[in-house]
């Protein structure tokens, strides 16, 4: 059964990375109760790069709660729960190598359909306490996904996951993020990546890109 | 369904009323066949990235069934293909039929149908009407944008219907809550729900849903 194990939201903070100040939505912590989740944010979340992070296919971030047993030996922070990789749900039976891209679901009264998956970026490295783990991270294939709302609702710890529709093509999360952002140039895996209706349209231009370089 | 005319651009200079506007709203017909890439027909390229260049709109369509009316609103005869500054006039199905999300089949191309055509000021220079804006939103004869699912060669000739989904909204549905939003915020609302929206037009929608409620 798929479950929505926590739901975590964050104030925007100023940390400094290498000398410079950057600032951040990162840092989420669970939150009880009923959560209103609108188009393009949960009630209550805030993120520090509106283009990069937020708007419509970008409106929550998943992670699993399986990969916290595997990230753990390779961590050594003072908070290690919900909401340290910066995700909106801390999911469980969601793994990266079960859910497509394009996928619809329902989290208590709210519909979402998966968008991507996450690349970690430097304030991740910055959470984790080492900017290695950046890579490590992206060489896991553990990214979790984003997803676009597709009904406003509300959702609670403690919700099923209900599965709505799957997507046709069925690429899997770990396949596609493997494919864009490790190894590049697969060329069957962006073949089909490129049949996926509801594909975000950087992304379609950045797969048809990776094609045009393998051909 | 059928394509009658593809119509396409470059930018050039126009001057109204001693203004000089840099503009591609003067669409010519050209003959086929014409390679469609994700972006842009060839031989086309707007003046206004910002408003006009956006992958959902890759394909601006209007059916042929409006000339008719609008040469009876301008006491004309005469409108040349390309008149409403559309690549595509089409003949066949209108906004009312068409669904936002549908897929079509020109020539070996596949297109999605994404939005409807907010008209502009250029438009209504060009139509030497300084209520055409009005006329043209409140008429719900907007034409629709389509963005290209699979790039390929187009030409006149048969459009197909690839795939539809009888819980979309039409174009005329979402045009006409789109522009009176106060009255039909649960329309707007439900629109979003639709898969395949285009993400801009999803943010361009959850906009102006904000702007009503603040």
């Amino acid at each position: 059964m798929m479950k929505l194990l926590s739901v975590n939201v964050s104030e925007l903070k100023e940390i400094n990375i290498n000398g410079k100040n950057h600032s951040t939505g990162i840092f989420k912590r669970p939150v009880t109760g009923k959560v209103n989740v609108l188009h393009d944010a949960l009630d209550g979340d805030h993120s520090a790069e509106k283009y990069d992070y937020g708007g419509p296919t970008q409106a929550a971030y998943v992670y699993q709660y399986e990969n916290y047993d595997y990230w753990r030996e390779h961590l050594n922070a003072d908070y290690y729960g919900p909401g340290f990789f910066g995700e909106n749900f801390t999911v469980e039976n969601m793994l990266d190598n079960r859910i497509r891209i394009g996928d619809i679901f329902r989290f208590g009264t709210a519909h979402f359909q998966v968008t991507k998956h996450r690349p970690p970026c430097k304030k991740l490295g910055h959470v984790a306490g080492d900017i290695g783990f950046i890579k490590k991270f992206m060489q896991a294939g553990r990214f979790g996904f984003y997803m676009r709302v597709l009904k406003q609702g509300e959702v609670m710890a403690g919700d099923e996951i209900e599965l709505l529709q799957a997507d046709p093509i069925g690429v899997t999360v770990e396949e596609y993020g493997m494919m864009l952002d490790v190894r590049k140039g697969d060329r069957l895996t962006l073949e089909r990546a490129l049949e996926i209706k509801d594909l975000e349209e950087a992304h379609r231009k950045r797969i048809e890109a990776l094609l045009n370089k393998s051909s | 369904m059928e394509l009658l005319s593809i119509n396409v651009s470059e930018p050039e200079e126009h001057t109204f009323d001693g203004n000089v506007i840099r503009t591609s709203i003067y669409k010519k017909p050209v003959s086929g066949p014409l390679r469609l890439d994700r972006r842009r027909l060839a031989g086309d390229r707007q003046a206004n990235m910002k408003h006009h260049g956006q992958p959902f709109q890759a394909v601006y369509a209007y059916p042929f069934e409006h000339y008719a009316y609008w040469q009876k609103v301008f006491g004309v005869t005469d409108f040349p293909f390309g008149q409403f500054g559309e690549n595509f006039t089409t003949q066949g199905f209108t906004e009312r039929d068409v669904r936002i999300g549908d897929i079509y089949r020109v020539g070996d191309a596949l297109l999605r149908v994404t939005f409807l055509r907010i008209p502009c000021g250029v438009f209504a220079l060009k139509m030497k009407s300084a209520s055409f804006v009005n006329l043209f939103r409140e008429s719900l004869r907007t034409g629709f944008y389509m963005s290209v699912l699979r790039p390929g060669q187009v030409d006149i000739g048969s459009i197909e219907l690839m795939e539809t989904n009888p819980e979309h909204m039409t174009v005329a549905d979402l045009a006409r809550a789109y522009f009176n939003p106060e009255n039909n915020r649960e329309i707007l609302e439900k629109s979003l729900s639709m898969t395949g929206l285009a993400d801009e037009v999803r943010h361009m929608i959850v906009n102006k849903m904000k702007a009503i409620s603040s």
